[in-house]
């Protein structure tokens, strides 16, 4: 039942705001003195207070200052007498909902109790939002409530001051580019551009006009010497070709900073932050990336999971792309229970990406809440996850030997991407013999 | 201007008979009490509370249709403001006899 702290020093006119507010079904707390009023804005919760402005001692304005210490998200409505608005005004100033003015219209002060009863839903349903995303650990904007985006806030965070490139791993729309904006954002060259390069489209032109080997270039007009002067993110560095690969690698030689600065050759200084969907080291057993170039990029590299296998992500950056996208005279729909085991059951094959357009059409319907059915068909079809939160449609079927050993090899996998390969540090990681490891990787 | 408007109060109650002679029994005793303070205000010479007070009894006038008490007891808040106290008086005295009156209309319904 909503609930309404009602404050008016004179009798009859309480009595008739009360009957008014009971004949509507609202749990009135009727007051007839604003010092009892502060007692109870103490002692309960209210959706709304409703006070006289002009009352002897404690008045309707000292009401409504106590409320917005210990009651910030209620709303609060003035009563005041006709002609004397200008008071109530004020009273807005200092962040009354509204006022109503007596005598009293009934239709006219019932849609005001409305109206503020509407807003102090959105409030809470907002507030319970953001508690929601800020439940969430992370890191420059970025949502890590996975133990996989933690790891990789943590490596953000030891990455952002230093200048050295850095190389994201990961599957197509896991978040590369979102981690590479938060390394920018929290480095010394956040207040300088952030410039994406797509390796598997750049044209020469381009690419000598973002990594001059010469000492000026668009990017770094108007810097001077030593100066920060942005990040270059380049995309899929595994698609970049043999030249411009040996360019990329002269141009980190010479116009980055170095962390032994007998080494630095001066001019205006990038970071370079590359992106790969493939693992460099069998790109270099294919002989498609330069190790010299690898070998810059490699200490300070990360593998970021599939959204699949970090599932704990998947409701709050839900709720983070839904209250981007929603409707504002709407608000953020609330999203049922099925609805969010379908969401969190589901493959995401298209990772985060997939995950925010699902997100958008969503929003763009204008739901008040999304059911089960108001998903797409191929999210409702999505097998119920077992309680470890790891069953997948193709696990459907297996024998629990063949399950457990099909995630144990994807767990050592996931640890050997995240040590760069390297089966020593893996198995080390992982506390069992290289040999074992072997064996759980499946003879590889 | 009506000394009572009935039809106000029990439209706003949703015609709810019973409630209104309730409410104006609360009105009926509150109303002098209201006018007796901002009288012993005046003669204290605390201005503030004597506009209090006429405040008051303008809303609760207006509450329950009581429209001439209300209009004086407006008048006579501003008074209070403008620290006009042979108006104040004239302005309570009108406002004592219009209580008479109104409980003159009620009786006699």
């Amino acid at each position: 039942m909503i609930k309404i702290l009602l404050v008016d020093d004179e009798p009859s006119l309480l009595m008739t705001l009360t009957a008014i507010l009971q004949k509507q079904d609202y749990d009135v707390t009727a007051m007839d003195n604003g010092s009892d009023a502060l007692d109870q804005i103490m002692a309960r919760d209210f959706d709304l207070i409703l006070t006289d402005i002009k009352m002897r001692e404690v008045d309707g304005l000292q009401v409504l200052k106590h409320a917005q210490i210990h009651q910030p998200r209620t709303p609060v409505l003035m009563i005041t007498a006709h002609g004397s608005v200008e008071t109530a005004v004020n009273a807005m100033k200092i962040g009354a909902f509204d006022y109503v003015t007596k005598p009293f219209k009934v239709d006219e002060l019932l849609m005001t109790v409305e109206r503020a009863l509407r807003h102090h839903e959105i409030v809470v349903e907002n507030t319970q939002l953001k508690n929601k995303l800020a439940g969430a650990e992370g890191f420059a904007g970025l949502i890590a409530v996975s133990e996989y985006m933690r790891e990789a806030c943590v490596f953000a965070q030891q990455v952002s001051p230093i200048e050295n490139p850095v190389l994201l791993i990961g599957d197509k729309g896991v978040g590369k580019e979102a981690l590479a904006r938060s390394i920018h954002l929290q480095g010394e060259h956040s207040r300088s551009q952030f410039s994406v390069l797509d390796c598997s489209l750049v044209s020469e032109a381009e690419f000598n006009q973002l990594l001059p080997l010469s000492s000026t270039n668009k990017f770094s007009a108007g810097a001077s010497e030593d100066q920060p002067c942005g990040t270059i993110l380049l995309s899929n560095i595994e698609q970049l070709n043999f030249d411009f690969q040996q360019h990329l690698l002269q141009f980190i030689q010479t116009r980055t900073k170095k962390t032994d600065s007998r080494n630095s050759k001066g001019g205006t200084r990038c970071r370079i932050i590359a992106t790969s969907s493939s693992d460099p080291r069998s790109l270099i057993s294919d002989g498609l990336i330069n190790d010299e170039l690898y070998e810059k990029l490699e200490p300070l590299s990360m593998y970021i999971a599939p959204l699949r296998d970090r599932r704990a992500d998947i409701m709050p950056l839900f709720f983070m792309f839904l209250n981007e996208q929603s409707q504002a005279e709407k608000g953020v729909p609330t999203v049922g229970k099925t609805s969010k085991q379908a969401l969190e059951s589901y493959q995401w094959p298209r990772n985060v990406d997939e995950l925010k357009e699902t997100a958008k059409n969503l929003a763009a319907c204008g739901l008040s809440h999304i059911d089960r059915s108001d998903l797409p068909e191929r999210i409702q079809a999505a097998t119920p996850l077992l309680d470890d939160g790891s069953a997948s449609n193709d696990d459907r079927g297996r024998s629990l030997k063949s399950f457990l050993q099909k995630k144990e090899a994807e767990y050592v996998q996931s640890v050997l991407d995240r040590v760069g390969g390297d089966k020593q540090a893996a198995a080390a990681a992982l506390n069992i013999s290289e040999q074992s490891l072997n064996k759980k990787l499946g003879g590889k | 201007m009506k000394i009572l408007n009935r039809e106000f109060l029990l439209s706003n109650l949703m015609n709810d008979e019973n409630l209104a002679q309730e409410i104006m029994e609360v009105y009926v005793q509150s109303a002098p009490e209201l006018l007796g303070r901002a009288d012993s205000s005046l003669a204290e010479g605390d201005m503030d509370a004597v506009r209090i007070n006429l405040h008051s009894l303008a809303g609760a006038s207006a509450n329950v249709g009581a429209e001439r008490l209300a209009a004086a007891a407006t008048a006579g808040e501003k008074s209070a403001i403008a620290a006009d106290i042979p108006n104040v008086k004239r302005h309570i005295q009108m406002l004592r006899e219009g209580y008479q009156e109104l409980i003159d209309v009620i009786e006699g319904s």
